[in-house]
């Protein structure tokens, strides 16, 4: 079986480089990581991932907005997205669901249980 | 182990105190019934001892509280009456032994010593691991038959280890277990001790016998299985055992670990965030422009000090972000003394990583085990099936649940064992959920009880209602095990974090240790910054009998400005900071009133009892408080 492809959108550096190098270790996947919401679409068109992991707060285009702009394009809109968000109650909002996100991961996470945890979100076990 | 002395005979808690501290227990005393209450609710004592007759609250009423509100440690009774019935009614009331006076000392520590071994009873009461013994009768420690020598705290945190192989503990929970009330030092002083331990281990044989576990505690390997030493390391003896999936996680642990000076930059602008805000409290206004840059980076801090290890460090700022979302200038010295913490811990660097590649022969986070520290969480929802799956998630994380399915016996429940923490339903028959959350906000009693809402209603308008009738946070229903249990221990952490600043020593009603040494630290600061002089005054009474220390808190903020701190610093002693004090000596200015309070305390017999008193001065003394705290100890000289 090939390796998993993941993006990563979040503006942190230490958030972003941690999940790579958690998922690399542990699923061997394939991790590609953007630090902004443009960014991120972007990449998402021309990598076509299995999964995004996206940052909710993020400046100017941020979670919700990158979320959606996924959503509208055809080469990315069936991408599974799993919001990062160390505040749950913002990534439960209403917008959030209506906008298709698949699951919420709680920041901080456990390195050692991140792709485990991404496994069980999108049924890849 | 931890034990607790209710007794109201001073001379016998001293004598007491001292034979079991010799033994290497951890003591509190206290001399009244409802004083015992309050510290049996507070902290998890393996053992406690009470006499019958007590003021406050009688021993057996206490003994019978102690096991309707849960606890389940070993109660030896006390008493001078030798009929059976009295007998009968002290067991009956839950105890496991009694004694009758008089009798003797090493008859009484005989005594405990069976009731704390009695859990382990069937297997011999040395504890081994691999060639290590401890031998609890006589306080020993052995690896391959060589005396290990460790200090009284490095021993309990062996002895608690070894008898609770499975649990892990965290570093609230140490601290709860091995340092008694009167001492509560910082997480720092744990690693230290934990630091030494292992070093100790090493030389002595026993290597890598303590394990961290990522985010959570420590916790005992394995022992090795053959009578081998646990040495012979150059072919890892356990690496079969090792799933591939937990080396890998591990390893990632590690790696992240291993990471965290790449990142420190981005860590020391999030932290200067924080200092400048700090700095804003102090010299006001806080700007908004301040405020948001500092909220923000409290939350970058909370999502990421985790990923390192810092599990602590995004507690913390976590805490801090939830201040700053609504700052008051009253709870400033709150703010900065969390900052101070949070810098500390960074200062102290990640949790050292027990595990290079794939340590570990159990993976590290799940399943989870019971914990010492139990919570009690009262969940109130119409749904039997909600309540049976929390009955069902909770109680391996420590989380006991009583389970409420009809709202309206929220309060005689609430009275009868009061939770730690409330989860509402939102929409029940007879009370809606937010109606019974702003009820229970309007009562002062549990204005700051944690209140979590489940739901699956997840409106925009239902949640603002939520958080307008007082709600702490809610959580989406179906219910996710980690979520959940993650957003509780946030709450409760958090909880116990305000208490501890808020703490208050409960015989005499000052500021207790850790809260003192907080008041002290920022006194030394606005005496640092306004350049002025800082008085610290040690007294110390001996012998340190609690009405007597009770008497001189009552009388000295009256010798004192507002603002000058006082702190009950040990069983014996407070500690007074004074800033600028107007008085030249604190002898002079403090000793005769204070000598005649103690001289009204006991009119007919001045006996043997001496207050010491002993000062030392910032900057000419010494320019920290630890510093300060030696000279005046060193100065310690009686009060005429």
């Amino acid at each position: 079986m090939t390796a998993r492809r993941i993006l990563i959108i979040d503006d942190e550096a230490d958030v972003r480089e941690i999940a790579k190098v958690s998922l690399e270790i542990t699923k061997q996947w394939d991790v590609t990581t953007a630090a902004s919401g443009e960014e991120g679409v972007a990449l998402a068109a021309t990598h076509r991932p299995d999964a995004i992991l996206l940052d909710v707060i993020m400046p100017k285009v941020d979670g919700l907005a990158t979320l959606i702009k996924l959503g509208e394009n055809a080469e990315t809109c069936h991408i599974p997205v799993i919001l990062l968000t160390a505040t749950l109650r913002l990534a439960t909002q209403p917008s959030f669901v209506a906008a298709g996100a698949r699951a919420v991961l709680v920041k901080p996470f456990d390195p050692g249980l991140l792709g485990g945890q991404i496994e069980l979100a999108l049924g890849w076990q | 182990m931890k034990i607790l002395l209710v007794d109201d005979d001073e001379v016998l808690i001293e004598r007491l105190t001292s034979d079991l501290a010799a033994q290497n227990y951890v003591v509190d005393t206290t001399t009244d019934g409802l004083l015992g209450w309050e510290y049996a609710r507070s902290a998890p004592y393996d053992l406690i001892v009470l006499d019958i007759d007590l003021p406050g609250l009688d021993g057996l009423s206490l003994c019978r509280r102690l096991r309707q509100t849960g606890y389940s440690g070993a109660i030896l009774l006390l008493t001078g009456r030798s009929g059976s019935a009295d007998k009968v009614d002290g067991l009956n009331a839950g105890a496991d032994d009694y004694l009758v006076k008089p009798y003797t000392l090493a008859e009484l520590t005989a005594r405990l010593r069976a009731l704390l071994r009695r859990p382990n009873a069937v297997s011999s009461p040395t504890l081994r691991w691999g060639l290590l013994q401890l031998d609890p009768n006589a306080g020993l420690v052995t690896v391959a038959d060589q005396a290990v020598v460790l200090s009284p705290k490095e021993y309990g945190l062996l002895e608690l280890l070894l008898r609770h192989p499975d649990r892990i503990f965290s570093n609230t929970v140490l601290l709860e277990r091995l340092w008694s009330a009167d001492d509560s030092p910082g997480e720092e002083t744990i690693r230290t001790h934990i630091k030494r331990l292992r070093r100790k281990l090493k030389q002595a044989g026993a290597d890598d016998m303590i394990e961290n576990v990522y985010g959570m505690g420590y916790r005992l390997r394995p022992a090795p299985r053959s009578a081998e030493p646990a040495l012979s390391a150059s072919v890892p003896p356990r690496l079969e055992t090792i799933g591939p999936e937990q080396a890998k996680a591990e390893a990632a642990r590690a790696a992240a670990i291993a990471a965290f000076d790449q990142f420190r930059p981005i860590i020391g602008d999030r932290m200067a965030a924080l200092h400048r805000a700090a700095i804003a409290l102090d010299q006001p206004p806080l700007l908004e422009e301040d405020r948001a840059a500092a909220q923000a980076a409290a939350h970058k801090l909370a999502g990421s000090l985790g990923l390192f290890g810092f599990a602590e460090g995004s507690h913390l700022a976590r805490s801090l972000e939830e201040w700053l979302r609504r700052p008051s200038e009253a709870e400033g010295e709150a703010f900065k003394a969390l900052v101070r913490q949070l810098d500390a811990q960074l200062a102290a660097g990640p949790e050292e990583s027990s595990a290079p590649l794939g340590g570990t022969t159990r993976s590290a986070i799940g399943p989870p085990r019971p914990t010492d520290t139990r919570y009690r969480v009262l969940a109130i929802d119409d749904d039997p099936l909600i309540l049976a799956q929390l009955q069902r998630l909770l109680p391996p994380w420590g989380l006991d649940v009583v389970p409420l399915n009809d709202p309206r016996q929220t309060w005689a429940t609430l009275e009868a064992s009061p939770p730690d923490l409330v989860l509402l339903d939102l929409d029940m028959p007879h009370l809606r959920g937010v109606e019974l959350c702003r009820q229970l906000r309007q009562q002062e009693r549990w204005q700051t009880l944690p209140i979590l809402f489940l739901t699956a209603c997840r409106e925009a308008t239902a949640v603002y209602e939520l958080y307008q009738a007082g709600a702490d946070d809610y959580l989406p229903k179906p219910i996710l095990e980690p979520e959940l249990v993650n957003r509780l221990f946030q709450r409760l952490e958090r909880g116990r974090l305000l208490q501890t600043l808020a703490g208050t020593d409960p015989l005499t009603g000052l500021a207790n240790r850790r809260k003192g040494t907080i008041e002290l630290d920022l006194l030394l600061h606005l005496a640092h910054r306004h350049r002025q002089p800082l008085s610290l005054v040690l007294l110390q009474l001996e012998p340190g009998f609690p009405e007597r220390i009770a008497a001189l808190a009552a009388v000295l903020p009256s010798l004192l400005r507002r603002g000058d701190a006082i702190a009950r610093w040990s069983a014996q002693s407070i500690l007074v900071g004074a800033l600028a004090p107007d008085w030249r000596s604190p002898r002079d200015a403090l000793g005769p009133t204070l000598a005649q309070v103690l001289g009204n305390q006991l009119p007919s017999s001045p006996d043997d009892l001496v207050l010491h008193l002993g000062e030392a001065t910032f900057p000419t003394d010494g320019q920290t408080l630890e510093r300060l705290y030696q000279q005046a100890t060193q100065r310690l000289t009686a009060i005429e």
